[in-house]
């Protein structure tokens, strides 16, 4: 028997078996949420971008799952949503009946930062809600209009925090390609950022999303007013590729140095993670994945998703649980020199 | 000239167009309806209008743009109207911007003057919510360019400024209220901080990453003192008072807006002015205008603090001007003013209009509906509070054991809405102490508040300007005035106090051989705490510890000062049995820039032992909680309290208590759906868990 029949029997067992739990699993999560309520607890305050992404999910999840069961979004912000993490991860019940909406820096967080109680590693990930590209970009001004001209010259960077992609993603690549970027921290958020940009006090950012920035600030590209000079992404966007932005991983020198960039650079994979905790019956891991994709491909979501201008990419869970393994199981070397770019600190 | 005249033309235009729009009968029903809404979540302590403005947005989808923002600005707008009515009956702010009212709104309601302290609060609401409205219609035209002209380094003055009123807001011992500001800047650093990551005084708990959340703090410092000198006092907070009374009461409150329309459109417009700058929180709008009318109102020095109606006008103007000042950064740069705006920023979205430029000339229309929602969002608010007003008057005249239930459990769930942690409630709690150790010996409370509001931005914006313009950025024009401004503000109280004092000669005569009095352990108690945070910063990245080491060393030089004051400086009269009675001789005649207790007149012990049974009901409060869950625990609360205090009738108690926990119930658990933390209760039977809360 060739690899390939080997393969293609496997895919056929693999089939029967999901043809065959499938029916088994929609009747078992149809009696058991029926009359129940599902709770999404939200890792950030009401009325950021997370909220708002939650409680469009909250409305429509609901109708996609067997014995549609009410769904109860709650705010429980705090720790850059490691607070709600820790919740799901510990306190929540196990049975399926509670959903944590995180920020994608939780996920990373026992990699990257202040190591936590839990470990995010374990979560069952249900999916994420879109896939967001992070950019680089200075205003045209400066006359920098790549990553090399940012290696010659000091360009100042608006950001938030360490911790927070607009600071994490420059700090990287003023370690590893040698930039200048000279980072400004003390921004609460993005709008704050566009916002010094737009004055003159900061001469650009890296790590913004590009569907946000183009949707908010459409005169920004209509003017020239700044270059997009990278894109921090281990895919990129299309429309980014065909205007020409390269890639910042494609600029490494070596393997060693690609993969940092990657390991910090992936937490756009999973733009707006929805995570349960470890310890739920597969049988309803799968129901309610299921449910999550076709909740997301949902016409009327899409359409209120349109008008308020929020970028709707469903990930898949299975997805995002292979690139969260992938990621834990990343080299120690490599771990111990992204934290060092971003924090200037070994791991304790 | 004539480019200036089409623009008003235009803009005249725009501003009718949108009025009469917003006159449609269903769109007035909309604002009326979130007026309502805001009202009600204004009178409940610790809940603004940020959660109501969460849940209503999904409903504004479906409709025109303009009935969708009448809806969420009715609310926005409103919710401090709704503000002073606990702050004035009961002395426990309803928002976090009517702290300043309790002042002043405070000791009218206990003279009897309930009335008119509301009175004027709804009025300077109304007015002071109007100007700012107005203010922001006359400068659109000039919003983007003074906001893109307004860098890190203005931000930083202004909020230097604001941190400056600590002197005037100190009164009469201004080494105590500058050792309360430095605390509060302390306690703003809390958190993990924004140049190095660094965790500070976190105590390895998630709960202290983002820092200490507002609302507990404020209830804890404000409310729970009140709330425990009542129960010390035993009586009711205000003196009967008969119907006809209140009525007139009603007319002098507005009697007294109209005589202070000037202090109105000054303070509405620090309101509006302060309100429009994004990062710098709303909780400080009303200290400075309240500081402002101190220093600038005549005679204020000696009433302010006692049931003057100037504070409460003061600060009710300020803070319902600044829901128009939040939306200037809003509509012209996405740029969210304030929480409930960043809300309002997805009704924007969802509606296709995009904040900046076109706001402010092609959909002006739309802006100037928002402008006009405002005004009349504050008109219906305060007519409608003037309409249930007599019966808000005669609930300051309630027994005690009828009063304190209801408000403390109210008061519980409104700093555990903060974050939804049981840290909250420790923090209430801890806070409280602090709190009223703090009023009894005559420390002031409100430079606490300015420090912990203003520090966050004040280390923010440095460390932006100094990394962005080395120490240039004191040269630019508009900051070089502020902080000169902040600085004659500083030394001017400092210069007068020495006068007063006949001199710094007269003043160094003045001390004796140190003696020690037990009031003096709060001072030594402060001493050591601020030295144990010091010790803890020691060992930080240098960004991380500068501002905390800094402020931290001029706290703990200012308590030494202090306690070397209280220790060695010839008494003026000699003999006092009390507590109080003893601060109240140290720091002089001067006025005591805080509320003062009336429990002066019961001996040290009586007021020491009912002090401890009011922070044990609170203790126990709590650990019932842990076992059986909140909404059982706010009935079992009221059951136990109305009995061992009154004891008041049973059908009195069970009524009581059926009716808060059912009012908490819709509220706290249908309505907002909080996520009550798990009690031992339902971990062991959770079956039990289909009881709310368990």
């Amino acid at each position: 028997m060739s690899i390939g029949s080997c393969v293609r029997h496997l895919m056929l067992a693999g089939a029967c078996v999901l043809w065959a739990a499938g029916p088994a699993a929609a009747q078992d999560s149809e009696a058991f949420y029926k009359g129940k309520s599902i709770q999404v607890i939200i890792g950030s305050s009401a009325g950021g971008g997370y909220d708002t992404y939650a409680r469009l999910l909250g409305r429509y999840l609901g109708n996609h799952l067997p014995g549609n069961p009410t769904i109860v979004p709650q705010n429980m912000s705090g720790a850059g949503s490691n607070r709600a993490a820790g919740y799901i991860y510990s306190v929540a019940p196990k049975d399926g009946t509670a959903i944590g909406a995180l920020f994608p820096g939780a996920v990373v967080q026992t990699l990257l930062g202040t190591p936590v109680q839990h470990d995010p590693s374990k979560f069952n990930y249900l999916g994420s809600a879109n896939n967001d590209v992070y950019i680089c970009f200075a205003r045209a001004d400066t006359g920098v209009k790549s990553l090399a001209d940012a290696a010659e010259r000091e360009v100042i960077l608006a950001a938030s925090s360490p911790g927070a992609t607009t600071y994490d993603m420059p700090a990287v690549l003023n370690t590893v390609l040698g930039t200048k970027f000279k980072i400004v921290t003390g921004y609460p958020g993005s709008r704050e950022i566009t916002l010094a940009i737009e004055r003159g006090e900061a001469q650009g950012a890296c790590g913004i999303g590009w569907t946000g920035l183009v949707n908010f600030y459409p005169e920004w590209f209509a003017k020239g007013f700044i270059n997009v000079i990278a894109q921090l992404s281990l895919t990129g966007h299309a429309d980014l590729k065909k205007a020409g932005v390269p890639l910042a991983s494609q600029l490494a020198k070596t393997d060693a140095d690609k993969q940092v960039m990657e390991l910090v650079f992936s937490q756009g994979i999973f733009g707006r993670p929805f995570v349960l905790p470890p310890g739920v019956p597969p049988e309803r891991v799968t129901a309610l994945r299921r449910a999550f994709l076709a909740a997301l491909h949902d016409k009327s979501l899409l359409a209120e998703a349109e008008k308020m201008k929020l970028d709707v990419e469903p990930i898949s869970g299975d997805e995002i649980q292979a690139v969260v393994t992938r990621l834990y199981a990343t080299p120690g070397a490599v771990i111990e020199r992204a934290r060092q770019a971003l924090t200037g600190k070994p791991q304790r | 000239m004539e480019a200036f005249g089409a623009e008003a033309a235009f803009m005249a235009t725009a501003a009718s167009k949108a009025f009469f729009v917003l006159m449609e009968p269903h769109r007035l029903m909309f604002l009326a309806l979130g007026c309502m809404m805001g009202l009600i979540l204004g009178i409940v302590p610790g809940i603004g209008g940020l959660t109501g403005t969460a849940m209503l947005l999904p409903f504004t989808f479906a409709m025109d743009p303009y009935s969708a923002f009448a809806l969420l600005l009715g609310l926005g707008s409103t919710t401090s109207t709704g503000d002073p009515i606990p702050a004035i009956l009961f002395g426990v702010p309803g928002g976090a911007a009517s702290a300043a009212t309790v002042l002043d709104g405070f000791p009218m309601a206990k003279r009897g003057e309930a009335g008119r302290a509301l009175s004027a609060a709804y009025m300077s609401s109304l007015m002071g919510g109007i100007f700012g409205a107005a203010l922001l219609a006359i400068s659109i035209p000039i919003l983007r360019p003074v906001m893109l002209y307004l860098g890190s380094p203005e931000l930083l003055a202004f909020s230097i400024l604001g941190i400056s009123m600590v002197a005037v807001l100190s009164g009469s011992a201004p080494l105590r209220g500058v050792g309360a500001g430095c605390l509060g800047v302390m306690i703003a650093m809390i958190g993990s901080d924004p140049q190095t990551g660094t965790l500070r005084w976190t105590m390895d708990s998630l709960y202290l990453w983002d820092g200490l959340p507002l609302t507990p703090l404020l209830l804890g410092i404000f409310a729970l003192p009140e709330l425990c000198d009542l129960l010390i006092g035993r009586t009711t907070i205000s003196k009967a008072i008969d119907k006809k009374n209140i009525y007139k009461g009603q007319w002098q409150g507005v009697k007294d807006c109209f005589d202070n329309w000037w202090l109105i459109v000054r303070c509405s417009w620090i309101g509006g002015g302060i309100g429009s700058i994004p990062g710098i929180s709303a909780s400080v709008i009303d200290w400075l205008a309240y500081g402002h009318a101190l220093k600038t109102e005549k005679g204020a020095r000696e009433t302010f603090g006692k049931g003057d109606v100037r504070g409460v006008i003061a600060s009710e103007s300020s803070n319902n001007a600044k829901e128009g000042g939040a939306l200037v950064p809003t509509i012209a740069f996405g740029v969210p003013g304030s929480a409930t705006m960043a809300i309002l920023l997805g009704a924007f979205l969802i509606h296709g209009l995009v904040p900046g430029p076109d706001m402010l000339h092609k959909n002006l229309d739309v802006t100037y509906t928002m402008v006009w929602s405002v005004a009349l969002a504050n008109i219906l608010g305060a007519g409608l509070c003037y309409a249930f007003s007599p019966q808000f008057a005669r609930l300051a005249t309630l027994r005690y054991t009828l009063i304190l239930p209801a408000v403390l459990g109210v008061v519980y769930i409104g700093a555990f809405e903060a974050s939804r942690n049981w840290g909250d409630l420790i923090a209430l709690l801890g806070f409280g102490i602090i709190g009223w150790l703090m009023k009894q010996h005559k420390w002031p409370r409100p430079p606490l508040v300015l420090g912990l509001v203003l520090g966050d931005s004040i280390e923010r914006y440095m460390f932006i300007s100094v990394e962005r313009y080395g120490f240039s950025w004191m040269l630019r024009p508009v900051v070089a005035i502020l902080l000169i401004m902040a600085l004659i503000g500083l030394l001017r109280p400092l210069i007068y106090d020495i006068r007063r004092q006949g001199g710094v000669v007269r003043m160094a005569s003045n001390f004796q051989a140190p003696v020690f009095h037990p009031s003096q352990i709060f001072t030594m108690g402060f001493i050591v705490l601020i030295g144990s945070l010091l010790v803890a910063a020691l060992p930080w990245h240098f960004s991380a510890k500068l501002v905390p080491i800094v402020v931290g060393t001029i706290a703990l030089t200012v308590a030494i000062l202090s306690l070397f004051n209280e220790m060695c400086r010839k008494p003026a009269v000699a003999g006092a049995a009390g507590l109080s009675e003893k601060a109240q001789q140290e720091v002089g005649e001067a006025i005591h820039m805080d509320l003062t207790s009336d429990t002066g007149h019961l001996p040290l012990r009586v007021i020491a032992t009912r002090a401890l049974r009011f922070f044990a009901y609170l203790l126990a409060f709590m650990g019932t909680m842990a076992v059986i869950g909140l909404i059982p625990t706010a009935a079992v609360f009221v059951i136990v309290f109305m009995r061992l205090e009154g004891p008041e009738r049973w059908t009195l108690v069970l009524t009581y208590a059926a009716v808060l926990v059912v009012g908490i119930y819709i509220a706290f658990d249908v309505f907002m759906s909080i996520p009550w933390p798990p009690s031992l209760l339902g971990q062991l039977f959770p079956a039990l868990k289909v009881i709310p809360s368990v």
